[in-house]
């Protein structure tokens, strides 16, 4: 006999990356995923990521929860200065609690946004950059610009679901006619090559002098670079900008760190808004780093690298992870979802091999193999659900894909709490 | 000390742009441990001008 087709469908959202899709199709059995559709290469990765046993452990032998909490309790209460990092693939629910934690213990609290997209995260919250949402680019945008950034592999469905490919409401002709990509960049990324005639391939640290360049170009005078950029070739791109109705900036790590302060970026999407329309949004890579920002922010009035101190809170580079592993300020570490030890350069993550770590993650990773505690965590988004701040702003919630044995890190950060 | 200035072979200044794809994050998201993570990890690409200048033949040694 035949099934009667399932018409109705149920969607799960994606936290592989800040574009959060939430569109995804799931075949599961047993609580293994077993088929994913819809997802990109790294969505389908993340979604089916491979699990091992239920899994805490002390100075590496294997121990029950309540002993790997209770000596996680033990080591933040007997620090002087604890550092808790990481929470960009935690839920807005487990930041809340990570900060109500560092409140507690006096902690320095800091997220990777204070070494990559931190100042442009805090420039949108404190509405000094216009934004929009994805939905408004796939539906309005003309003209899209990816600079220092290829979402083509870091946000895989990114140009086909929404700023390149897709028809949009009031963008019925899509690419071939009504859109405009354009890439700068250092390197020929795969982004570059579908911006095919548009790419502009400018030299490490050469983005203040091409920004310059580009506001002479914007304001009709000759645009001059040391590096010798043909005049033409900007004023041709100056041109595109100025006609754009809806256009759209997509700012990457390659642009932040090629800048040495924001002035540049502000002063570009100044004069683009007295000759066009243009918006900025950022290419935020974990999943809620937005949301760590946002809600540190309301909590603090800063977005990472804070210091709570008896009812108070200090900021500054200082109490950011490089800074304070730098100075070996911090006593102790508590991880959560972020793998220090690989992301950070080793002459500065070393200093945290001379510190008890507690590592919470949903997967073993170099951090997790060198932690005092390991704490291993459901996966957030396929395992347990809450809520999350898509890269352009807007709050996204998701159920759990399938159920685990594992507890969430939401659960774990409580009995912490509890256990201090 | 100069190092360099004991070796035969000729040298270039390299600027190295570390990037990922693609193929590198969902290999991570498999196994960080695993061997296609290390593999797509640890590749410099080189123009084929500055390979030339280098002498370098298949299999060397390069740093």
């Amino acid at each position: 006999m035949c099934e009667e087709p399932d018409m109705e469908k149920n969607y799960y959202v994606c936290t592989g990356c800040g574009l959060l899709c939430d569109d995804i199709e799931v075949e599961s059995e047993k609580n293994v995923v077993n088929k994913v559709y819809t997802a990109c290469r790294v969505g389908v990765a993340h979604m089916k990521e491979t699990r091992g046993e239920v899994n805490f452990r002390v100075d590496n032998k294997p121990v029950d929860e309540a002993t790997a909490i209770k000596e996680a309790a033990s080591i933040l209460k007997n620090a002087r200065n604890p550092l808790i990092f990481g929470l960009g693939t935690s839920t807005n629910e487990t930041q809340k609690i990570a900060i109500e934690l560092a409140k507690k213990i006096n902690a320095t609290l800091d997220d990777p946004s204070s070494f990559c997209l931190g100042p442009l995260a805090e420039a949108l919250i404190q509405d000094k950059l216009k934004t929009c949402t994805l939905d408004d680019v796939r539906n309005k945008a003309d003209v899209i610009i990816y600079w220092g950034t290829d979402p083509s592999d870091s946000h895989p469905r990114h140009l086909s679901k929404h700023s390149y490919f897709p028809r949009g409401s009031e963008k019925q002709r899509g690419w071939e006619e009504e859109r405009t990509a354009v890439a700068i960049d250092v390197r020929k990324s795969h982004t570059a090559k579908i911006c095919g005639n548009y790419f502009f391939q400018i030299p490490p640290k050469g983005d203040t002098e091409f920004i310059d360049a580009l506001i002479a170009g914007l304001s009709g005078k000759l645009p001059k670079t040391s590096y010798n950029y043909p005049p033409k070739k900007i004023l041709e791109l100056a041109n595109i900008l100025k006609g754009a109705k809806f256009g759209v900036v997509f700012v990457g790590r390659g642009l932040i760190y090629s800048l040495e302060n924001l002035e540049p970026l502000f002063k570009l999407m100044k004069i683009l808004n007295e000759k066009a329309n243009f918006h900025l949004i950022p290419m935020v890579g974990n999943y809620n780093t937005m949301g760590f920002n946002e809600n540190l922010f309301a909590e603090t009035g800063y977005v990472n690298s804070v210091k709570f101190e008896n009812g108070t809170v200090k900021h500054g580079p200082e109490y950011s992870i490089v800074e304070s592993l730098k100075a070996k300020t911090v006593d102790a570490a508590l991880i959560i979802g972020s793998d220090p030890l690989l992301i950070l350069p080793r002459s500065i993550s070393k200093n945290m091999l001379e510190i008890p770590v507690i590592s919470v993650d949903n997967c073993e990773t170099l951090t997790s193999k060198h932690a005092k505690v390991y704490i291993n965590t459901a996966i957030s988004g396929v395992e347990s659900g809450g809520s999350a701040i898509r890269m352009d702003g807007v709050k996204v919630n998701f159920e759990p894909v399938i159920e685990t044995n594992n507890p969430s890190d939401e659960v774990i950060l409580k009995k912490i709490m509890e256990a201090l | 000390m100069d190092f360099g200035s004991f070796l035969a072979a000729p040298e270039i200044e390299v600027k190295v742009i570390t990037y990922r794809d693609i193929f590198q994050d969902k290999a991570m998201l498999e196994n960080r441990f695993g061997e296609e993570y290390r593999d797509l990890s640890a590749v410099i690409k080189l123009d084929p001008a500055d390979l030339k200048q280098l002498s370098v033949k298949k299999g060397e040694t390069v740093i």
